[in-house]
């Protein structure tokens, strides 16, 4: 049974956690931030284990194997290096028309490489925290992305690591096109399946009563459709791969559409990622 | 509430915080992570003391909230409430059988979670009730459940290596016996 004293202790408890509660939240992520920091001896742990484990790989790799990589490589290098002379001969081209249009030059992007070093333990949120912080240059809301594709974007930052939402969350939402349509919409989550989202507010193109038709682009969305950042929300730049359209449906008494979206990243399995810095 | 007690809970706290924030396996697998701090309170609620129970709400609670988009202190509010329930009826409860540990962890590991996300049906971001989640919280009791019963090994374990233990008690006095001797 309890006691009185046990009644006082449970109601101190529960004094502390509505204080930590109504912080502002601002507040609250410093003293999240700050509390990460019990952990660092398992971050260090981790990527000592990875780093042994990688190297330990390394070691018993056949050297055969390695000297086909290496031509395999030196021919990729070599590929590369002439689309890159073809894409800044483009680019040149594309900044002397904008400045003959007018138009602002168009800034390159500063990516700042990061490590995914913590998962959300919430099953009903999609965060991970990244190695890097304001030490290293990373501000609030910079977009997160990986090879693949956009994985979301920074929401609270520490001196040495930071919190990132991913795509698929509540707080992450972004404003997203249809490369082949040019439709715009906004990407929110979808609850059912984690690897999917949904790509809303995309306008009607299919007919309303027989005979008649609304569209605006004229072109009708179709699966396998490349759903990319537009750059309108102003926090993801324009361009960067989010998934590809797997269905659509009429929304909304047919007001709007709707696409399901598989996402380009496995953001189950995130391990390195970049932070961009526009 | 002795110190080797509250160390060893305060350690298994930050074990399970850790387990869940950087091993993934079971995410890949079920597509969900199980959550060992209401294993953890189920143990500490039905066999340790109220101060434990408190100590391990707090720490658990916002180490647990530190890595997660939940609001700071929610955690907390439910575990300790977790705890309190489960403390309250101890008395009732066969702690010392598997059974009635799988029992206690299967409940305590569906309940936390679920109290959490019915309290963040109140915030700015509620999150959105379906099936998938409806499966992910079942996979959490589960996993939870068949956790409970190794947590009370474990500190078992550890308290055979860390605390004096107890002698087996015998009525047996040799100043109380009769002596039959030849009259």
């Amino acid at each position: 049974m309890l006691r009185k004293p046990h009644y006082i202790a449970f109601g101190l408890l529960a004094l502390a956690g509505l204080i930590f509660l109504s912080l502002p939240e601002s507040a609250s992520n410093r003293v999240k931030l700050t509390l990460t920091g019990l952990f660092l001896p398992l971050f260090g742990l981790t990527e000592s284990t990875q780093s042994v484990a990688r190297r330990a790989g390394n070691a018993v790799v056949p050297r055969e194997d390695l000297i086909h990589e290496l031509e395999q490589l030196r021919a990729d290098k070599q590929k590369l290096e002439f689309n890159l002379a073809q894409t800044q001969e483009a680019a040149r081209e594309n900044d002397r028309l904008r400045r003959l249009a007018g138009y602002p030059a168009r800034l390159p992007w500063k990516l700042k490489p990061a490590r995914v070093i913590a998962r959300d333990p919430a099953n009903w949120w999609r965060t991970a925290f990244i190695d890097v912080g304001s030490k290293d240059g990373v501000r609030l809301d910079m977009p997160v992305i990986t090879p693949e594709g956009l994985a979301g974007r920074v929401s609270a930052v520490g001196t040495t690591r930071s919190q990132v939402v991913l795509l698929g969350d509540q707080n992450c939402r972004v404003a997203a096109l249809v490369k082949e349509t040019s439709e715009n919409g906004v990407v929110v989550p979808y609850a059912a399946d984690p690897a999917i989202v949904t790509l809303t507010y995309l306008s009607r193109g299919t007919p309303v009563k027989p005979g008649q038709s609304i569209v605006t682009s004229g072109l009708e969305l179709k699966p396998g459709h490349q759903v990319l950042s537009s750059g309108l929300g102003g926090v993801f730049p324009r361009g960067i791969q989010i998934g590809e359209i797997v269905d659509v449906r009429n929304v909304g008494y047919g007001l709007h559409q709707e696409a399901r979206v598989k996402l380009a990243v496995n953001l189950n399995a995130l391990d390195h990622v970049w932070v961009v810095a526009q | 509430m002795n110190r080797i007690e509250t160390i060893s809970i305060l350690l298994a706290a930050w074990l399970a915080v850790a387990f869940e924030v950087s091993f993934n396996g079971f995410r890949d697998w079920f597509g969900t992570q199980i959550s060992l701090l209401p294993a953890l309170m189920t143990y500490v609620a039905l066999s340790s003391s109220f101060s434990s129970v408190v100590v391990l709400a707090l720490a658990g609670g916002l180490m647990q909230d530190s890595f997660s988009a939940n609001p700071l202190g929610l955690t907390t509010l439910v575990l300790a409430l977790a705890g309190l329930l489960m403390r309250v009826q101890r008395d009732l409860v066969l702690r010392d059988q598997v059974y009635a540990q799988v029992m206690m962890g299967f409940i305590a590991s569906a309940c936390v979670p679920m109290c959490v996300v019915l309290a963040l049906t109140n915030t700015r971001n509620p999150v959105p009730l379906t099936w998938h989640l409806l499966g992910q919280e079942l996979v959490m009791a589960v996993g939870g459940a068949l956790a409970t019963p190794f947590v009370f090994y474990a500190f078992k374990w550890q308290s055979r290596w860390f605390t004096y233990q107890s002698l087996p008690e015998s009525h047996y006095r040799d100043t109380r016996q009769i002596k039959r001797t030849r009259i």
